[in-house]
């Protein structure tokens, strides 16, 4: 089994790839025992991928994948392999190549640096076809570079204008421009040995094979392309394994007929009461009243003991954080005692007019340092839907990873004097919004029972996250002091919606509800794409976060204790 | 015996005959180029007396505007950084002991009241919800500030103009205002300025040469991709401003930024790998 590369490293890699060209291809880790492994860029699909090899410190890295963003930044459709000979299609990818660099070098002239090292191939290296293409690479990349063969300086010459422009920049003049070179080659009666060519600098260009269209005669790919590196939503340390994903999530499209219980993909055992809630029709600006139907239901119980364990882990410190904020909250109060640590400048000042008019002075001369811990009510829901299922590469699912994120915000939150209550919802169309309830808020997290009915939720149905707040909000008493927190994987989604912004409107909605209610709406977020474009967008600014691992929750329920608890 | 104190501090001042808020003129022009039509509109409102917010990102010039605005208006400047321990004896005045008794002093906001000056308080948000409150009375037709440890009932100098700041920007950390003093505001939204008016200011603040500022302001538009989601905000002008001076010291652009925006922005270890990795990218 491959090593995987430092994660912490993989972040920074993706966090530098979207600074500097905003792309956030997935990084993957090619099998370390492939020798001749070089980068590939997959661009197929909603997402590119780029699979680096394992071995190459930082910098190397950042170089391949530099290259793999000039090319998602400044490459074009991919060209037609037809009626082009192997030395023309090379000479195309050399082009391509340095056309994108050259590009992306003229914004950031500082990659000249990264790239520079890795071309060394010069007139030492020979005349025969690949040794001349390797030092046309190194031509084309350093305009400066003395390489002394007549042909390089007429490739420069179709390549750069004469004030050090780019000559070629539509895909045709590219395709033009190998044609004629590779006819070239051919009079230099040099012949290229097609299977064996691989653009120079291996090190750090990709294969190239995303320039070529897909061509089905050709076999598939013998690499092996596996081993996903936790990106920008992993993070440092063992437990930030558990917030990255091995793959993206697979598109579940439970099939379910709307309003038939017995084949929904949602078991509701003995369900606790029925409500209907309104939902916001974004087609004609209006709610549609008593339009989702939310059963309330008690979590099965499962084992315990495994849930405990993760709880305990991060308990300690996430309470230690949660009271030294608490504390640090109670600052002297404008109050006035008759004794304390401060001396109430105010009280002093009005202790001397009283002294010298002649009264008797006002005794409490301290400041009154009272604790001012109050506590408020929080709501914490889980999305339980099936993209939950995920395997994390720890072995654990996200809903495992989610769980014990909520678990421990509840352990926490109790151990600190405010009040908290946990629930699960997934949903499976308007009809069957399942709400279930794993803590009340009389209960003790720690308690079996609710540990049991945490170990008991399963990953099942879609996220109907509109229809799940406004029956959160409903719970809450309706004061400023309280807060829901959303812990979730993905976005507003269900099987009988087909409109990607009729359900994210419709939370938007439920969400200004309960800002009229005085309750505060946090989203907790963790997912394989980062962050979340449709959720950010609906939520306030401060109240979606990525949460990237267990040890970031406190300093997270500190910030939207703080906001929801704010006069 | 409190209100003579302040009749004869008003007395020495009229009797003196100097312009108690001579320090806060803003002598010279400060370097300030329009966006857009922020000008006019802050003119619009100082011509109807009507408060005005200032909201953006940290460092975008909302300060430099203002003290642009109150050299345009003739108006002196008194600013006020809020912080979360401004009390309202801060913002209005308070006694204080001396050898024959007391004295009133008054606070900033109360100076710029009496004697007609824009009262700018950067970083509202930041101030107590109690201390907040005082301003009510200031921002309607009423425009008074009662005063109640002296008994005085203060109306408004002519010339007196409310100016906030607000940076609704800070993720997580975010705070509000109330519903009820942000509604007598009128609201002017700032943003970083764009590429080539950032590298405009960059090199008249700091000196450095055409191709660097462009180089910086690159830098800067890169790094404001990452708010959000690895930083709270990205790099802004100020930021930019001290990495120019930086290089006219004589640093080079790469160590300049390290210190002047990777560093402050961020003690991620791979949030900076990351900025560090593309400020070499940005400069050759």
């Amino acid at each position: 089994m491959p090593a995987l590369p430092d994660p912490a490293g993989a972040r920074a890699l993706s966090l530098y790839l979207r600074a500097l060209w905003d792309v956030a291809p997935r990084l993957t880790t090619l099998p370390a025992a492939n020798d001749a492994a070089r980068p590939i860029l997959g661009i197929e699909g909603s997402r590119p991928v780029l699979h680096l090899p394992a071995q190459g410190d930082a910098a190397l890295q950042r170089a391949r994948a530099a290259h793999a963003a000039a090319h998602l930044s400044f490459g074009g459709a991919p060209f037609e392999r037809a009626r082009l000979k192997p030395v023309q299609r090379a000479l195309l990818e050399i082009l391509e190549d340095a056309r994108v660099e050259w590009l992306a070098m003229q914004a950031l002239p500082g990659l000249r640096r990264l790239w520079a090292p890795h071309h060394v191939a010069d007139a030492s290296w020979g005349n025969c076809a690949e040794a001349l293409l390797a030092r046309l690479s190194r031509c084309l990349f350093d305009p400066a570079h003395e390489d002394g063969h007549a042909w390089m300086a007429k490739v420069r010459g179709l390549f750069f204008t004469p004030h050090g422009a780019l000559a070629l920049e539509t895909p045709m003049q590219l395709r033009e421009a190998a044609s004629r070179l590779g006819n070239d080659v051919g009079q230099m009666r040099l012949r290229l040995n097609p299977g064996g060519w691989q653009v120079e600098p291996v090190a750090y260009r990709d294969d190239n094979h995303h320039l070529w269209m897909h061509d089905e005669r050709l076999p598939p790919s013998a690499t092996p392309l596996e081993q996903e590196l936790p990106d920008a939503n992993g993070a440092s340390g063992d437990d930030d394994a558990d917030m990255s994903f091995e793959r993206p999530p697979p598109q579940g499209t439970p099939d379910s007929d709307a309003g038939d219980a017995a084949a929904s993909v949602l078991q509701i055992e003995s369900s606790l009461r029925t409500v209907t809630y309104p939902e916001w029709d974004r087609l004609i600006g209006r709610a549609r009243p008593d339009w989702c139907t939310v059963i309330e239901a008690r979590a099965p119980r499962s084992d315990a003991a495994a849930v405990r364990a993760g709880l305990e882990r991060h308990l300690a410190r996430t309470v230690r954080l949660l009271q030294a904020a608490a504390v640090s909250d109670r600052r002297p109060t404008q109050g006035r005692s008759k004794d304390g640590d401060l001396l109430h400048t105010g009280a002093l000042i009005d202790a001397g007019i009283a002294l010298r008019a002649g009264h008797d002075p006002e005794r409490r001369l301290y400041r009154d340092s009272a604790a001012r811990v109050e506590g408020i009510d929080v709501l914490l829901l889980i999305d339980t839907s099936a993209s939950t299922a995920l395997a994390l590469p720890s072995g654990r699912t996200v809903l495992e990873a989610l769980r014990e994120v909520a678990l421990l915000a509840a352990a926490a939150l109790e151990a600190t004097g405010h009040r908290c209550t946990l629930q699960a919802f997934a949903s499976d169309t308007r009809h069957r919004v399942r709400v279930q309830r794993v803590k009340d808020h009389e209960e003790r997290t720690c308690d079996e029972a609710v540990l049991a009915r945490a170990g008991g939720l399963a990953s099942a149905g879609s996220t109907r996250m509109g229809a799940a707040l406004r029956h959160a909000t409903a719970q809450l008493p309706a004061r400023s002091r309280s807060l829901i927190l959303l812990l979730t994987d993905g976005e507003p989604h269900d099987v009988d919606i087909h409109d990607p912004r009729y359900l994210s409107e419709d939370l938007a909605h439920a969400l200004a509800d309960a800002r009229r209610a005085g309750i505060s709406v946090a989203c907790l977020h963790s997912a394989p794409d980062g962050a979340s474009s449709a959720l950010r967008r609906v939520f306030p600014p401060g109240r979606y976060v990525a949460l990237r691992a267990p040890e970031h929750l406190p300093q997270l329920l500190i910030r939207q204790i703080q906001t929801a608890t704010a006069p | 015996m409190i209100a003579p104190a302040t009749a004869d501090l008003r007395q020495a001042v009229g009797a003196a005959g100097a312009d108690p808020l001579a320090d806060w003129r803003v002598a010279d022009e400060p370097y300030y180029t329009a966006a857009g039509d922020e000008v006019e509109a802050f003119e619009a409102a100082h011509a109807r007396h009507l408060p005005v917010m200032l909201k953006g990102p940290t460092g975008c010039g909302k300060t430099r505007f203002v003290e642009y605005m109150a050299w345009k208006l003739g108006l002196p400047l008194i600013t006020v950084a809020c912080h979360e321990d401004l009390t309202a004896g801060d913002l209005i005045g308070r006694f204080l002991l001396d050898a024959s008794g007391t004295r009133w002093q008054d606070g900033p906001l109360t100076r710029a009241v009496r004697f007609g000056a824009i009262c700018y308080l950067d970083e509202v948000v930041e101030a107590r919800a109690d201390t907040t409150v005082l301003i009510h009375p200031l921002t309607d037709a009423r425009r008074q500030l009662p005063l109640a440890a002296t008994g005085e009932l203060l109306h408004a100098h002519p010339d007196f103009r409310l100016v906030v700041s607000y940076n609704p920007g800070y993720h997580g950390l975010h705070k509000t205002l109330k519903p009820s003093t942000r509604q007598r505001f009128t609201a002017l939204e700032f943003g970083y300025p764009d590429a080539d008016h950032e590298c405009a200011i960059v090199m008249h603040e700091s000196g450095v040469e055409a191709g660097t500022a462009r180089q910086l302001v690159v830098l800067a538009e890169r790094t404001r991709r990452l708010a959000g989601d690895g930083l709270d905000e990205g790099a802004s002008t100020r930021m930019l401003i001290h990495a120019g001076a930086l290089i006219t010291q004589g640093l080079s652009a790469r160590s300049a930024c390290r210190q002047a925006v990777a560093g402050p922005l961020t003690d991620d270890r791979e949030v900076a790998a990351a900025l560090i990795a593309a400020i070499d990218a940005c400069f050759a």
